[in-house]
């Protein structure tokens, strides 16, 4: 893999900066061979900045080249989202809902989503509607990417947040999986979290479509995903697993997302 | 001419000093100046002078009246009439901050530097920088007193002075100005008076009266300034005869000039005058600039005064003050600039080269 | 008789004085003769009247302390103390002679005065006489982006051990700026024994209480010595008052001979208690709204920043500091988004805060109970700008927080030193962290607007303007009262000069050099401390990646951080302010 032989080709510092700041991660003097820090959580591969910027290109290639490569295009996402990924965090700290997801760090996954308990509940209600996407994909939440090159903690759980909500985005827009809603979908994200990957696939994921579907995209999908985008409020300080029981409706309008036109 | 003699008149009347001062040889009451064949020979002179006014052609013949004047014979006519009616035009703005003599305002305090520091290095005052009047019990003659610049701030330091100008606007521009400084109107022990007549008329209505009177009188002075004058008179020679004259024995002269050098003319004719426009365009007529040397042998052959100093002094584009040079004996005057002067770095011949100092002593009395 | 009231209406101001004067003989001056001799007569007998103005050669409006640093400068000179000074002043002067401070409050008016200042404060004899217990050293100062946390920090060696930078140099040389002599003796003078120059201070902190204390003391001392200078306190200036000056014809009038001087042209200081001055030279101390700058008509531009400073008392437990030596001496000061947080340091554990803010943060902060202020400004110093918007928003209108602040803080700064502390891997330093704020000291809150203000001129014929009347300044550099100070040595110098030379010290003439000395020096200081204020006024992405980029870059550079050391120290001059 890509990633496993970059992290192991570590070479050794050319020179060493004589001062370092912890907080400049902008831009330093120190080596750029050399990777910033240490092993910060499980499945943390620390990558020097020149490794990083091997990283990006070569996984925006590889998911430009091949739109399926899951892994790539998470690889791209944590490379270049640094100072987004601290503008997301940020935003959830100033919301009261947000900090608590911070603070208290919730994973999704199938166990304590409870499925079981959502399939129980009634059409239309969240959760349920929920389950019915993740049947119908055939995905579970259990199969994301885990974050490995995102050089901050909490940060990095932001990342793993992030691609962890992705599925309730689905579910709170209606928009189906294919190829141009998905596009549509990266718009609107990119219109509310600004990341770079975001911005990425909105601009180089319509290149690989069909004229019908470029068009569906450009003329329902993106002036949609444009409006909602910025009129919703943050879904990255959404705690999804508190509005399982509401109805779908109702999440909507209290997040101030209209349901995407269906086609 | 715009000048009636009638309104000459009437404002000599409102000008009292004039009265007062030129009451003559001592007579100093008010009543007393109105004594006929007194007040004629004053008037004289200043009709004479007053024919230099702005509106007067110097070319035609009406200065009729000043030639009908006994005592004002073209022998001792030392200033040139253009110069007279140049500066008349000016006098109005005089003081104005931002005025065509603002160069000269910024000159002033180091002229007055020099003045003291000379006097303190002959031992004409003691040492004394930190006393209020440090100039009081001196009588000083100013030459050229313009609006009474120069005078005004030797009176503010104690001085008892009589400054002399050529221009009846002159004259009044400071005697004005004079009245609106309590210090020099009783408030202090200075005292500043002004008479508009040229050195040699001074000298010239008095001619009759016995030198030694004269003296007795108080009409010579301890100090006899004349800064930036002579390049403006016809008869240098006569000018500085006179100007000895009027100096009493061991008294000191103070003289001021500008260099006849290439550089003096690129800098105070080009430059001040056409380029930058810091002085009025005519200001300065460089033939008649003298040099150092040629000013230092006038002294001593005519004014009867061994010189003691020369020194430079220039204007500092970058701090926008004059500022004084070394002079040539290396010493340097000007404490305010200290050793650090921008000035001091350029040699005595340099320095000298544009305007510059000089003073000289006369002898003591046999 | 034409009479210049202080109001808006007083426009034609002192230029058109000068101006009357040139044109007394013009028809039209003349055709008012009658009207203007009945009117000298009116002031002749209002002459006689027992509210006959007073002469001074200086009358300064203004008691504060640029004010009073004036009246001390002009009693201490050679020939400046022989002339007669009046010093105005609306509220108390004299009782800040008896100020006694307990050992254990500090008042929240705290300056911090540069080598200059002190060294001007040494010469006019006031820095005897302060208490050295409560001056105190500012041996470093670390600065720092709130946003990226790029830093810089200054520490008194840097300062004066390259003191000959390569510009310095170069400059002294070619005589623009002092001679290296002078410079050095001034150095000698500011600092304690001249022999060792790196371990001098920075500045030194002190109330202004306590300034004005030592400038009281040498007041009266001065006055003892038989100094004419006499201090009207509680006493308000009701209005200033100029006569519209036609000298020729005063002349006429007067009898032959008179010796009664024309002061038409001074300004005439009416005193609420019916006392009237009239002034050869009228100086306007009196601070940002200056009555003084009104009257002579000069136009004072600039802006009020949405800012206000809050500033307070406290009370820290150096050993929380990480910082060398426990941080004590140490000046913190941390630019945030909404603007910059000082803490300065003062003996005895205390510190000053200077907390520029927007206006409504800064009400709420006053409101907040002591114990959670001292939570939220040691969050100032280390939290997020993203957390502290949250805690500024959960401020209740009745000033109580709505979240447990305490609580709040320690987990964010639980992540972030875990945070810092695996990132600090392989790292040579990690930033020292200021004191923590342990106390506030009662009703010594107080939120003040800011300002940047710049008068057109310092100067016009008998006026001149010093400290706040001339210019306002943002206080993030701790420079307003040491701008001010440095006119007052600049103005008092002036005059000194102007008397040995003989000159009317209230002519525009004699004050040019003071105008023309101080306006682009402080002109250059407000605009970096405006520009600076700016830059840090945002927390825009490209904006705070350049600032830090540049701030990063100067801190690794010695000699320009040299220069900007002793450009804020106020020992890089403009070129004749060494010599006196």
């Amino acid at each position: 893999m890509l990633s496993r032989t970059l992290a192991q080709s570590s070479t050794k510092p050319l020179f060493l900066a004589p001062r370092m700041t912890q907080c400049a991660t902008l831009f330093s003097f120190r080596s750029p061979l050399q990777p910033p820090t240490e092993r910060l959580y499980e499945g943390h591969v620390p990558i020097s900045p020149f490794q990083r910027t091997l990283l990006a290109v070569g996984s925006a290639f590889a998911a430009l080249h091949n739109p399926h490569r899951g892994d790539m295009i998470a690889a791209l996402g944590e490379s270049t989202g640094g100072i987004f990924l601290r503008r997301i965090r940020d935003q959830m700290l100033k919301d009261p809902e947000g900090r608590r997801i911070l603070r208290e760090r919730p994973k999704i996954t199938s166990e304590s989503m409870q499925l079981d308990k959502l399939r129980q509940l009634p059409d239309g209600i969240f959760g349920r509607e929920y389950v019915r996407f993740l049947d119908d994909q055939q995905v579970s939440p259990d199969t994301r990417e885990p974050v490995h090159f995102v050089d901050d903690e909490e940060l990095a759980y932001v990342m793993q947040r992030y691609r962890e909500t992705h599925d309730f985005y689905h579910t709170l827009t209606g928009l189906p999986v294919t190829v141009d809603a998905e596009i549509g979908l990266k718009w609107f994200e990119m219109v509310q979290t600004g990341l770079p990957m975001t911005v990425l696939s909105s601009f180089f994921g319509p290149l690989r479509l069909s004229s019908q579907e470029r068009e569906r995209l450009f003329n329902i999908y993106v002036p949609w995903a444009l409006e909602n985008g910025s009129n919703a409020k943050s879904l990255m300080s959404v705690r999804w697993e508190d509005w399982m029981e509401r109805s779908v409706e109702e999440v909507q309008r209290e997040l101030c997302v209209k349901p995407c036109p269906q086609v | 001419m715009s000048y009636s003699m009638a309104r000459i008149s009437s404002r000599i009347s409102f000008l009292p000093r004039i009265n007062a001062a030129t009451a003559a040889h001592g007579l100093r009451s008010p009543r007393l100046a109105r004594v006929p064949g007194i007040q004629a020979r004053i008037s004289g002179a200043r009709v004479f002078s007053s024919t230099g006014t702005p509106h007067h052609s110097s070319t035609n013949d009406n200065n009729t009246s000043a030639s009908s004047e006994p005592h004002s014979s073209s022998s001792v006519y030392t200033v040139n009439k253009e110069e007279i009616a140049k500066f008349a035009a000016m006098s109005d703005e005089w003081w104005a901050p931002q005025g065509p003599f603002k160069m000269l305002h910024l000159m002033n305090p180091p002229r007055i530097r020099y003045i003291r520091s000379r006097l303190e290095a002959v031992g004409t005052i003691s040492s004394t920088a930190s006393k209020r009047f440090p100039l009081q019990g001196l009588r000083v003659l100013d030459v050229g007193c313009g609006g009474g610049l120069l005078s005004e701030s030797l009176a503010r330091l104690g001085a008892q002075v009589t400054g002399l100008d050529a221009s009846v606007e002159n004259v009044q521009m400071a005697l004005i100005h004079a009245k609106k400084d309590p210090l020099l109107n009783g408030g202090g022990p200075g005292s500043v008076e002004y008479r508009h007549q040229t050195a040699g008329n001074l000298l010239r209505s008095f001619e009759f009266v016995d030198m030694e009177q004269l003296v007795e009188e108080g009409l010579q002075f301890d100090v006899v300034c004349s800064l930036e004058v002579i390049e403006h008179v016809d008869n240098p020679a006569g000018f500085l005869k006179v100007l000895g004259d009027l100096l009493k024995p061991n008294g000191d002269l103070i003289l001021s000039t500008m260099s006849r050098t290439k550089l003096s003319y690129f800098l105070t004719v080009l430059c001040a005058e056409h380029l930058l426009r810091m002085v009025p365009v005519g200001t300065h007529h460089w033939s008649k600039f003298i040099n150092p040397e040629e000013l230092a042998a006038g002294v001593e052959d005519l004014a009867k005064c061994q010189v003691v100093n020369i020194q430079g002094i220039g204007f500092n584009p970058l701090s926008g003050q004059w500022e004084l040079t070394r002079s040539r004996d290396g010493s340097n005057v000007d404490s305010s600039t200290g050793s650090g002067g921008w000035m001091s770095l350029l040699g005595s011949p340099m320095a000298e080269a544009v305007n510059y100092f000089l003073s000289a002593k006369k002898a003591p009395a046999p | 008789m034409a009479t210049h009231i202080l109001s808006s209406t007083a426009r034609s101001g002192f230029g058109s004085r000068l101006h009357s004067v040139a044109t007394c003989r013009l028809p039209l001056a003349r055709s008012q003769l009658p009207h203007r001799i009945s009117a000298i007569r009116v002031q002749s007998t209002t002459a006689q009247d027992t509210t006959a103005p007073e002469q001074y050669d200086v009358v300064i409006v203004g008691g504060g302390i640029a004010g009073s640093a004036l009246a001390c400068a002009l009693a201490s000179g050679k020939a400046s103390s022989t002339q007669k000074i009046g010093l105005i002043e609306a509220f108390d002067l004299s009782s800040h002679a008896k100020w006694s401070p307990r050992p254990d409050q500090y008042s929240n008016r705290v300056s911090s005065l540069t080598p200059k200042s002190v060294a001007f404060l040494k010469k006019i004899g006031v820095w005897a006489e302060l208490d050295p217990s409560r001056v105190a050293e500012m041996e470093g100062m670390q600065v720092w982006d709130g946003v990226s946390g790029a830093r810089i920090t200054f520490d008194a060696a840097n300062a004066t051990s390259t003191r000959s930078s390569f510009l310095h140099q170069v400059l002294s040389t070619s005589g623009l700026i002092g001679n290296p002599a002078a410079d050095l003796e001034y150095r000698d003078s500011s600092f304690n024994d001249g022999s060792d120059i790196k371990s001098s201070p920075l500045a030194w902190m002190t109330e202004n209480l306590h300034v004005q204390y030592g400038l009281q003391k040498q007041i009266l001392g001065h006055q003892e010595r038989g100094v004419k200078l006499d201090i009207f306190e509680r006493t308000k200036v009701q209005g200033i008052t100029v006569k519209q000056a036609y000298p020729t014809d005063a002349d006429v009038s007067a009898p032959a001979g008179s010796t009664a001087a024309d002061v038409s042209d001074w300004p005439v200081i009416e005193l609420d208690n019916g006392k009237k001055l009239q002034a050869r030279l009228l100086v306007g101390a009196d601070g940002v709204n200056s009555p003084v700058r009104s009257f002579a008509s000069i136009e004072s531009l600039g802006w009020d920043y949405q800012q206000f400073g809050l500033v307070a008392t406290l009370k820290v437990d150096h050993l929380t500091s990480t910082a060398p030596g426990n941080g004590v001496g140490i000046a913190w000061q941390r630019f945030l988004p909404t603007g910059p947080i000082a803490l300065l340091p003062l003996n005895n554990g205390f510190a000053s805060l200077v907390w520029s803010t927007t206006p409504k943060i800064a009400q709420d902060l006053k409101k907040l109970p002591a114990s959670d202020f001292c939570v939220l400004v040691n969050a100032a110093f280390s939290a997020s700008p993203a957390e502290l918007e949250y805690l500024y928003k959960n401020i209740g209108p009745d000033g109580q927080p709505l979240v447990d602040f305490q609580q709040e803080t320690e987990w964010r700064a639980g992540v972030q030193d875990m945070e810092a502390f695996r990132t600090a891997f392989g790292s040579s330093r990690t930033d020292a962290k200021p004191p923590k704020v342990i106390e506030v000291q009662e009703n010594t809150r107080a939120p003040f607007p800011l300002r940047m203000r710049n008068s057109n001129s310092y100067v016009e014929d008998r006026v001149a303007l010093v400290g706040d009347a001339a210019h306002t300044v943002h206080p993030l550099a701790g420079q307003g009262l040491n701008q001010g100070l440095a006119d007052v040595e600049c103005l008092a110098r002036v005059i000194e000069q102007g008397l040995l030379s003989g000159s009317d010290i209230g002519n525009i003439h004699s004050l040019t050099p003071y105008s023309s000395e101080r306006f682009l020096p402080n002109l250059a200081m407000l605009g970096t401390v405006d520009k600076l204020s700016k830059l840090y006024n945002t927390d825009l992405s490209p904006i705070v990646w350049a600032r830090s980029l540049g701030l990063t870059a100067v801190d690794s550079m010695g000699p320009i951080k040299t220069e900007i050391m002793r450009f804020a120290m106020g020992l890089e001059d403009a070129p004749h302010s060494n010599r006196s």
